[in-house]
């Protein structure tokens, strides 16, 4: 009953597809304007990252997810590969705010259990010592010989921020998946 | 935000750790233009780097180090554009979105913490060019920098998204720092890859693609003839000087381009002793250059 | 007291409102704030589809209107307030002082000449210079010299002075004032147009910073031949001839952050204009488009843009993002392209499309005149406009940009529908028009020519040796005067050629210059100004079909021009004077149609004359009366078209519906009809007749895009389902649907029609899918119309001609749609309850008939060809017969109601005289020659010849069209054409030859 596909890309079906992802990411802080988008390639083409990592596109990520592919790009490791520049979202002439999207793709990736790793090391030192880097007494006794006031940024209230909005729970439930060999997103690097 | 105000210092998590230098030159421009500030010890992480795992978490940890400011009748002065950035766009948030405050307050009153809104968040660079102004700068400086080439990294946070951080710079064509390091004598040089980002916001997911970020500049810089590259934001400094030589072994290539970052400039110009900005702390060797330096009297 | 119109801009639209007002008998101050009429448009090189020489088409409107009897011109004026009501308005206009007296100034120039302040342009956009004592353009009207106060040095400074002692005429008047003008107006007419957006506000295009970045209205004056360069496009940076050429469409429209969200209409295809003229001057350029949706819409454009890509431009479709240097003293633009390559475009001069905003001090007259505005700034039209002519303050109407951006065509048609707004609130104010006095020339008068050869700017003069012609002219038998000049069209050397004529009593005039089809009626106005009989004129056109054709020959080209005017010449003292004849005109219109624009039409016509509405159909209302839901705001169809009816009905038209028309001739100001009504046959006359007849939509055929499965419909058959309020539901919608392909064009008005339904449909919780190979969402409110109909949560998705989506059955009434999707890299289905075709529209089923009656012309895909697509589009090449609505080309229901006002204006020029110039180069018999053997009878296309009583060929001149069928054939030589008789003609070839004629 089905024919062969029109030309040469691979086919995808309704069963693959999510009807719903689109409006899920619109709900989403930072996804509100995916809709707008009408494919016009000025983000891709003013993308720092596009011209030197092919993987990464982001027209080509807001038309997979407005296709409803939700498994491709919630897995995908080129959801982490965005810079935060802003240079799409001031040119974007529909106002979709690409950088803020890419982030809300990351943040329903993570609330899905596909976290990259390295949000979860960036989340442990968060909660271990208030900043990413550890302030320790090593660090301290450098800033006292450069003539500077000693800097102790406190992790408890840090913690309680990462723990009270549940985050601290998703990350912890995704490492356990990935130990226990599960697929988890993206590709390590260094933080 | 008018003079006379107090601000507390907000160095962010790399500069305290990794960019020394920029805290050192910042404490001493600001002693010399008697702007007095305030080190809070409540002071942690901006959120950034939160903001890819949950928006809510990266707000609440913004507007909880915006709240110890207000708290303490203080307003805000970060060094680091990732931190500016984060914190104005996340007060801008809270400013427009009442939900948002409502639910971001729940979580602070366990510290016994509110956000308000009173407290102004700016950039150092903004406060020197719209608090105290080009005019004043200009001023005070008894060294001018003759004959410096500078590359300016303007880097994206400062400038973007432009309706919460652009202060009057469009982020095509901005022109403020541009004006900072003019008044200093030296010459901003244009160059090819002025508006390129450093790359630090995929350092974590892909250093790579950072290392190919970092040589793209640096080649830019370099092929403009430009004796100097400034930034300022801490990340950007880590990324340009931290890991400069990482990048030229990625690359196979050697660029030696010394990293300033503004207030280092501006230092020297104002009379500054280069130890006293912390010019030791720099990664990337900054010899040559102070050498030219020797012997220009300090006379106006 | 006689109330006058009073319009506001001397653009396109403006003037068009007011000559079509004038000509209709009533009077119009024009009323321009800058030295010149011409607004915009003359600032255009050529013009699309037909590759018109913009200057050609527009000037003899504006000379027209600059010296018709009924129009008061007001330039360099500003109207400062309006106060009173619909009818009865009182008009403050303040004429800013030229400090040139116009009654003295003749134009010479030698002011200019003096002067030592040079200033940039404004009519060159900056691209070049002028002195403080100026005109903008050489083809200005009022063709006299204006003084910019902000530059002379003697009112600045009181210094200088060297104009006024350089002036023989004494013109010169520094000590001039304002001068009020306090009008009595009836209505009024706002053109005022639009500007260009500063394009610097996407600094990373580089315009403003990059000196080689200009906008395309500057490429325009580079183009001209009048222009700044000569018509050489040049790069600014360093002079030379540029290699490559990219062009960016979309750089500031349907853009919310930094530009404007709408659609500027006019890019696409006046870019695609440019990259086609450009190669004209400089074959071997490289052009490169870089666009977006494709939003070539209108009667013949999608045709244009394939001519186009066949001559060589490359079409690219994604948007250019940035232009950067390339170290070489080039450029390059970025983009990516839409399977998600990036493209890089290397380029040595960009042009930017950049977006149409009001024009400037838009803002300040509307809070000035008390007229609301749109989100955009531009005017807005009241509520229940359907045709979006009346602004938000009774009695001001609004035509061309200035209510939101325009092509030409629509500016033209919205200049006369406005005029007939007008004249319904001037309907008392209407001046009898009499017929025009000829001048008698007497026919025995020894033949004195003038011969005037025109330069027109460098167009002929920079290939054909002018002096060299006008000189061989003057050697040849019966010239008394030759001259030269830059351009013949121009206001002073129309009335130079006047005064010329009556100083040298010449009788004959040769003007060796374009086309007759350019200027002819002008010239020909020109000789019956100067006391001439107007059929004394012969032209050579050494332009067309000489300097324009061997631009590459200038010698060879010089010795055609001086064969072509010695057989002018020959050709000229062979002519007769055949005076002039006035026929009367019926009161009373016949308006075939009853849809949008019919009843618009009717409704325009029903103040002034009588009007019969014939109608098909068993109601009024045409297909529109289908529609459930239309564009912009959902109204329903039948609601419009009811509301239309009553108010058609209340004016007292006579309407018949269910009613044909049978039989259909005569001429204009006397049609006869013979109409088939229920009540039995009908006949009358009719002084006008108005084609209204729609157009049909496409069925498809079986199997096409699977039409015959259930759950394929048209868009027409889904609005009885749209009723019913489904929810829940998946939809598929095919675009282009019989349009675009096998030689069809654009039907224009499905896009926006889609996304009204498709936006409906997501609204209530269906999902949408939109197949299209061009989203044409080109009309006011159609972008915002897009980008609701995104945000609802449709998915548009683009194919190609070679790659359609595909329709297959899966069982139980469903079916599967799929398409590639390229930027996804992935063919994708998706299971539908319903695939909707978006049909386009044909001819409708009888049209072919209903034209041959009257012998008019189809366009190639059957719809009625309009006199001249760009400034002709309701009226035909048959005098008396208009045509409004879809019978011309698809279009919108604001566009067919326009049209049909603006037909109905056209009407009411020979209505509103009572009579009309009968065309005198008629056939004529020789009746002692004619041996009655009937073949011109039966070869004469229009039936004008018949057999008298005693078995003569007999011509009625009423309906004789001068193609001379009959003349070529008639085996005893009988019959000839007047004004193209064998001895003019045989003349004209033997001075060709080289002979000269006796």
């Amino acid at each position: 009953m089905t024919e062969a596909p029109i030309g040469d890309f691979p086919l995808v079906t309704d069963a693959e597809t999510d009807p719903g992802f689109a409006a899920r990411i619109r709900a989403t802080p930072g996804g509100e304007g995916i809709l707008r988008c009408y494919a016009c390639g000025t983000c891709s083409a003013s993308c720092p990252i596009r011209a030197i990592d092919e993987e990464f596109n982001p027209r080509r990520i807001i038309r997979l997810a407005l296709l409803g592919l939700k498994d491709e790009v919630l897995r995908s490791q080129f959801i982490w590969l965005c810079t935060g520049c802003f240079i799409c979202q001031e040119r974007c002439p529909q106002d979709v705010r690409i950088t803020d999207l890419m982030m809300a793709l990351r943040n329903i990736a993570t609330l899905e259990g596909y976290p990259h790793p390295t949000l979860q090391s960036i989340a442990e030192m968060l909660e271990a010592h208030g900043a990413v880097l550890e302030t320790g007494d090593f660090e301290n006794e450098k800033r006292a010989k450069a003539g500077l006031p000693p800097r102790r940024p406190p992790a408890k209230p840090v913690r309680d921020i990462i723990e009270g909005t549940g985050l601290d729970a998703k990350l912890r439930a995704a490492k356990a998946k990935t130990t226990e060999g599960q697929p988890a997103g993206g590709k390590g690097g260094e933080p | 935000m008018a003079q006379g105000r107090s601000y507390a210092l907000f160095l962010g998590c790399n500069a305290p750790v990794r960019t020394l230098h920029y805290d050192v030159a910042t404490r001493a421009v600001l002693e010399r233009l008697g702007v007095h500030v305030v080190d809070l010890d409540g002071f942690a992480c901006c959120g950034y780097p939160l903001e890819a795992a949950d928006h809510l978490t990266a707000v609440i940890m913004a507007a909880r180090n915006i709240a110890l400011a207000e708290a303490q009748g203080l307003d805000v002065l970060a060094i680091c554009s990732a931190c500016s950035g984060t914190l104005l766009r996340a007060r801008h948030a809270l400013l427009h979105d009442e939900r948002l405050r409502t639910e971001v307050n729940a979580h602070l009153r366990k510290e016994h913490l509110e956000f308000r809104g009173t407290a102004e968040v700016e950039h150092l660079l903004r406060f020197l060019h719209e608090d105290i102004g080009t005019e004043r700068l200009r001023s005070l400086v008894t060294r001018p920098l003759t004959g410096w080439r500078v590359a300016v990294h303007y880097g994206c946070h400062y400038l973007k998204p432009s309706e919460v951080v652009g202060g009057g710079d469009d982020p095509e064509v901005p022109h403020t720092v541009d004006e900072l390091v003019a008044l200093t004598g030296a010459t901003s040089v244009p160059y090819a890859e002025r508006q390129l980002c450093c790359g630090g916001g995929v350092l974590g997911y892909r250093e790579a693609d950072s290392h190919a970020l970092i040589a793209k500049k640096l080649d830019s810089v370099v092929a403009a003839g430009a004796d100097a590259l400034e930034v300022h934001c801490a990340f950007c400094a880590v990324m340009y000087d931290g890991n400069q030589k990482a990048a030229e072994r990625a690359a196979g290539k050697a660029w030696n381009v010394p990293v300033l970052v503004y207030p280092q400039l501006l230092g020297l110009a104002m009379g500054i002793d280069p130890d006293d900005l912390g010019f030791k702390h720099n990664r990337v060797r900054a010899k040559e250059l102070l050498a030219r330096l020797e012997g220009v009297s300090a006379a106006r | 007291m006689t109330r006058a119109a009073l319009v506001l801009g001397g653009g396109v639209a403006g003037v068009q409102a007011a000559l079509d007002l004038a000509d209709a008998g009533y009077l119009v101050h024009l009323v321009e704030r800058s030295p010149s009429l011409g607004g915009n448009m003359i600032r255009l090189d050529k013009t699309f589809p037909t590759n018109d020489c913009s200057a050609c088409i527009l000037s003899p409107r504006l000379v027209e209107a600059g010296r018709h009897a009924r129009i008061h011109l007001l330039t360099n004026s500003d109207l400062v307030s309006l106060e009173g009501e619909a009818g009865a308005f009182t008009a403050r206009v303040v004429e800013r002082p030229r400090y040139v007296d116009m009654a003295a100034c003749v134009g010479c120039g030698e002011c200019s000449e003096v002067c030592p302040v040079k200033v940039p342009s404004e009519f060159d956009l900056g691209l070049g210079k002028r002195k403080a004592i100026y005109i903008p353009f050489p083809q200005a009207v009022p063709l006299k010299y204006v003084i910019d106060p902000a530059h002379c040095l003697k009112l600045t400074k009181d210094r200088c002075g060297l104009c006024a002692r350089a002036c023989q005429a004494g013109a010169v008047d520094y000590g001039a004032r304002p001068v009020e003008h306090v009008l009595d107006v009836g209505a009024v007419v706002v053109a005022t147009g639009f500007q260009q957006l500063d394009a610097s506000r996407r600094p990373e295009l580089g315009h403003g910073r990059l000196r080689d970045v200009v906008t395309g209205l500057e490429l325009e004056r580079m183009l001209s031949a009048s222009g700044p360069t000569g018509g050489k496009v040049l790069r600014p940076s360093d002079g030379k001839v540029p290699g490559r050429v990219a062009f960016v469409h979309c750089a500031l429209s349907r853009d919310v952050r930094r530009g404007v969200a709408h659609c500027s209409r006019v890019c696409c295809m006046y870019l695609v204009k440019e990259a086609m003229v450009l190669r004209e001057h400089h074959p071997g350029a490289e052009a490169t488009l870089l666009h977006m949706d494709l939003r070539t819409f209108g009667k013949g454009y999608d045709a244009y843009v394939d001519r186009a890509e066949a001559s060589g431009i490359t079409l690219v479709r994604g948007r250019a993002t940035e232009v950067q240097e390339d170290g070489h003293g080039g450029l390059v633009v970025l983009a990516e392209d839409e399977e998600g390559r990036p493209v890089r475009v290397g380029a040595d001069l960009v042009v930017l499309g950049t977006a149409i905003v009001p024009a400037q001090g838009a803002e300040a007259l509307a809070g000035a005149l008390g007229l609301g505005l749109d989100a955009a700034g531009f005017l807005a039209t009241g509520p229940d406009d359907l045709a979006g002519l009346r602004t938000t303050r009774p009695g001001v109407l609004v035509a061309g940009c200035a209510s939101g951006p325009r092509d030409v065509p629509d500016s033209v048609a919205q200049g006369s529908a406005a005029a007939a707004a007008a004249a319904a609130l001037l309907r008392d104010h209407r001046m009898p028009v009499p017929p025009p006095e000829v001048p008698v020339t007497d026919p025995a008068a020894e033949p004195r020519v003038g011969v005037f050869v025109c330069h027109c700017g460098s167009n002929i003069a920079g290939v054909v040796d002018t002096r060299a012609v006008a000189e061989a002219a003057r050697a040849l038998p019966g010239v008394v005067h030759d001259e030269e000049n830059v351009y013949t069209c121009s206001q002073d050397a129309q009335s130079g050629m006047a005064r010329t004529i009556r100083d040298q009593r010449l009788n004959r005039v040769v003007v060796a210059a374009c086309s007759p089809t350019t200027h002819e009626p002008l010239f020909r106005s020109t000789l019956v100004a100067a006391g001439l009989d107007p059929h004394l004129l012969d032209m050579a056109n050494i332009r067309n079909q000489c300097s324009w054709a061997h631009s590459r020959e200038p010698q060879a080209a010089t010795a055609k021009a001086v064969d072509l005017v010695r057989a002018s010449v020959a050709r000229a003292r062979a002519l007769e004077p055949l005076g002039s004849g006035v026929a009367e005109v019926t009161p009373r219109a016949l308006v075939v149609g009853g849809g949008v624009a019919g009843m618009a039409a009717a409704l325009a016509l029903a103040p002034h004359v009588e009007v019969v509405l014939v109608e098909r159909a068993d109601r009024l209302g045409g297909t529109v009366r289908l529609l459930s839901t239309t564009f912009p705001d959902g109204e329903a169809g039948s609601d419009i078209v009811d509301r239309l009816e009553r108010a058609v009905r209340a004016a007292g038209v006579r309407v018949l519906v269910g009613a044909r028309v049978d039989a259909l001739g005569g001429h204009v100001g006397g049609f006869t009809y013979a109409l088939a009504t229920p009540d039995g046959r009908l006949e009358g006359t009719a002084g006008v007749v108005v084609m209204a007849v729609g157009a049909s939509p496409y069925e498809p055929a079986k199997g096409e895009h699977g039409r015959g499965h259930p759950a394929v419909v048209t868009n027409l058959e889904l609005e009885e389902e749209l009723r019913e309020r489904p929810e829940g539901r998946t939809y598929a919608f095919v675009q282009c649907v019989g349009s675009r392909a096998d030689g069809r064009g654009c039907s224009r008005y499905c896009c926006q029609a889609t996304l009204q339904q498709a936006r409906e449909l997501a609204e209530a919780g269906n999902r949408v899918v939109v197949l299209h190979r061009d989203v044409r969402a080109y009309a006011a409110r159609g972008e915002e119309a897009y980008r609701a109909a995104r945000e609802a949560g449709v998915l548009f998705a683009r194919y190609t001609p070679e790659r359609p989506p595909e329709v297959i059955d899966v069982g139980w009434g469903r079916a599967l749609v799929r398409w590639r999707d390229p930027l996804a890299g992935r063919t994708v289905e998706r299971r539908v309850d319903r695939v909707v075709l978006a049909v386009g529209l044909r001819p409708p089923e009888g049209l072919a008939e209903l034209r041959a009656l009257l012998k008019l012309p189809g366009d190639p895909e059957g719809f009625l060809l309009e006199r001249h697509p760009k400034l002709g589009p309701v009226e035909t090449s048959t005098e008396g017969v208009y045509l409004a609505g879809a019978c011309q080309y698809p279009m919108s229901i604001p566009e067919a109601a326009a049209a049909g006002a603006a037909a109905a204006m056209k009407a009411l020029g020979p209505l509103g005289r009572g009579w009309v110039p009968t065309e005198d180069c008629t056939a004529e018999v020789d009746r002692d020659a004619c041996i009655g053997c009937s073949l011109c009878v039966r070869l004469c296309p229009y039936g004008a010849i018949s057999k008298d009583a005693e078995n003569r060929a007999a011509v009625a001149p009423a309906l004789c069209k001068a193609c001379g069928l009959c003349a070529a054939s008639c085996p005893v030589r009988a019959i000839s054409v007047r004004h193209f008789r064998d001895g003019q003609l045989v003349a004209q070839v033997r001075a060709l030859a080289g002979g000269d004629a006796p």
